[in-house]
């Protein structure tokens, strides 16, 4: 579990996609994430999902791999879809019926459905897992500050945004460890953890031991981390420079101009 | 509306526990029959109590971007696969915080009375809710279920609020945005999963009827319990701790 937290998921590859600048990386992420939610159509959804197919293709990301994730959902999903064409998802008057027999009545429609949500599912699965294999936190906060910092005249904070995330991901690691220490200590102590005693409250009155100190812990680290800011001289974003600058390179240009020819295939079907 | 320091941090350092429970399934508190309810949406109640709307908001957007994260690469369960979008996992979460927030300065601000009258009228809204799904249910004995569970529901609520007029009215007010808290997450959570058409309507009033009260009961006591045992430790005197 900690070598999950700490390590990350982030497979260094060198492929063109992780060369990519980080906001050209996130840009694509969410022009494909919206393509996927936002259409109910099945033309769309399919470019969606083959687009997402090539792209961890060109990430060199090991078939396996890719596919690991998409294989614990598959009974899943499987099971979700069964039960959506039982229940007559998306069914509509005027639908074909294809196939009658007995709970299980399969319309054209109920079908078409089906394998939106199909692919849908597939797609989202596969984009966030490329997205999670490609891009390193650190670099993923400083594109979504970049991106979000045009924005900052209508009152959004970016700087303070992408602070946020980078103070959580930095800390979870710590809380993990945090948490075994814990866990250790008030076992030390004969507390009860585990038990199904007392009924429900009795369950969750077991499991305060353990969830009000990391609370507790928690706010007392970030009043520390707040008064170690200030004491050196954090003041916010306002002006602030940075040593590392992004740049947008040649491969940076072809991937938005391919992002923006996909996004008028998709308006246009 | 620039958060300042101390809200970066508080809301960064809740943002890192709500991820710690869903990972190590701390989140998760088994209920009954193999169902779990979840309490990984308390640090945004605490986190909105602590240091404002704004920082509830912040703590909700990361747990939504997490919890959509995790769904794809970590699924736990059946369900998981609909956290992948982003209108129910991430948009609902927007919410608690401010809705948590909203109440608990509104009860603070109006005093004991006013917070024990509406936490009547929230739980009995909630009892009532309850008991008119359980009669509207597919079974023959369903309308006198119905109001027996209402009816016994009612009689609970006035009870805890007898308790409740003599308790601390700081308790109340932490208990009732808790409830509001859990109530928006729930509610919240099941429209987008209709809304979208991923589960009938049906279904989801069922869930939101056996899991809602539970996880409302859960957060308020880890809430209750979390912010008494935090601000006695920052009242009490103490040296410098480096």
């Amino acid at each position: 579990m900690i070598s999950y937290l700490t390590t990350g998921q982030v497979l260094p590859t060198g492929s063109p996609i992780h060369r990519l600048d980080p906001r050209t990386r996130l840009l694509g992420f969410l022009v494909l994430l919206i393509a996927f939610i936002s259409t109910s159509h099945v033309g769309p959804t399919f470019l969606a999902l083959m687009a997402v197919i090539a792209l961890v293709a060109l990430a060199r990301i090991p078939p396996r791999y890719a596919l690991k994730s998409l294989w614990l959902l598959l009974p899943w999903l499987i099971v979700i879809v069964l039960v959506q064409i039982t229940l007559g998802v998306g069914n509509a008057p005027g639908c074909r019926s294809l196939l009658a027999w007995g709970p299980l009545q399969l319309t054209a429609c109920t079908l078409r459905s089906a394998l939106i949500t199909l692919m849908r599912f597939a797609g989202l699965v596969l984009l966030i897992g490329l997205f999670t294999w490609t891009s390193p936190i650190p670099s993923l906060v400083r594109g979504l500050e970049a991106l979000a910092s045009p924005l900052a005249w209508t009152g959004l904070p970016a700087h303070e945004l992408a602070l946020v995330g980078v103070i959580a991901v930095r800390f979870i690691p710590t809380m993990a460890l945090e948490f075994e220490r814990l866990q250790k200590a008030q076992r030390a102590r004969g507390a009860d953890l585990g038990g199904g005693r007392g009924g429900f409250l009795g369950r969750v009155r077991n499991t305060l031991p353990l969830i009000v100190p990391i609370f507790v812990l928690a706010l007392q680290r970030a009043e520390r981390l707040a008064e170690a800011m200030e004491a050196r001289a954090y003041s916010g974003g306002r002006g602030r420079g940075r040593y590392a600058r992004l740049h947008l390179r040649r491969a940076d240009w072809l991937a938005l101009g391919l992002l923006a020819l996909f996004v008028i295939i998709i308006l246009w079907t | 509306m620039k958060p300042n320091t101390h809200q970066i941090a508080i809301a960064g350092v809740m943002s890192a526990v709500c991820v710690l429970l869903a990972v190590t399934g701390l989140g998760f508190i088994p209920f009954v029959a193999g169902i779990s309810i979840t309490v990984m949406h308390v640090p945004i109640i605490i986190g909105a109590i602590a240091a404002g709307p704004a920082v509830g908001t912040l703590i909700g957007i990361i747990f939504g971007v997490s919890s959509m994260i995790l769904a794809s690469v970590a699924p736990r369960g059946p369900g998981d696969v609909f956290f992948t979008d982003p209108w129910v996992s991430i948009v609902p979460r927007l919410f608690i915080g401010l809705a948590a927030w909203a109440v608990y300065r509104f009860t603070q601000a109006t005093g004991r009375t006013s917070t024990v009258a509406l936490s009547g009228l929230t739980l009995s809204a909630i009892v009532l809710a309850v008991a008119y799904s359980v009669s509207t249910a597919e079974f023959s004995l369903a309308p006198l279920v119905g109001l027996v569970t209402g009816a016994l529901g009612l009689g609970l609520v006035a009870m805890a609020l007898y308790r409740a007029t003599r308790a601390h009215p700081e308790q109340l007010a932490l208990s009732l945005a808790a409830v509001v808290g859990t109530l928006t997450n729930t509610a919240l959570v099941l429209t987008a999963l209709v809304a979208r058409g991923y589960i009938p309507a049906t279904l989801a009033q069922t869930v939101g009827v056996t899991n809602g009260p539970p996880e409302m009961v859960a957060a308020t006591v880890i809430t209750v319990a979390v912010i008494a045992a935090w601000r006695q430790v920052a009242l009490r005197p103490g040296g410098a701790s480096v």
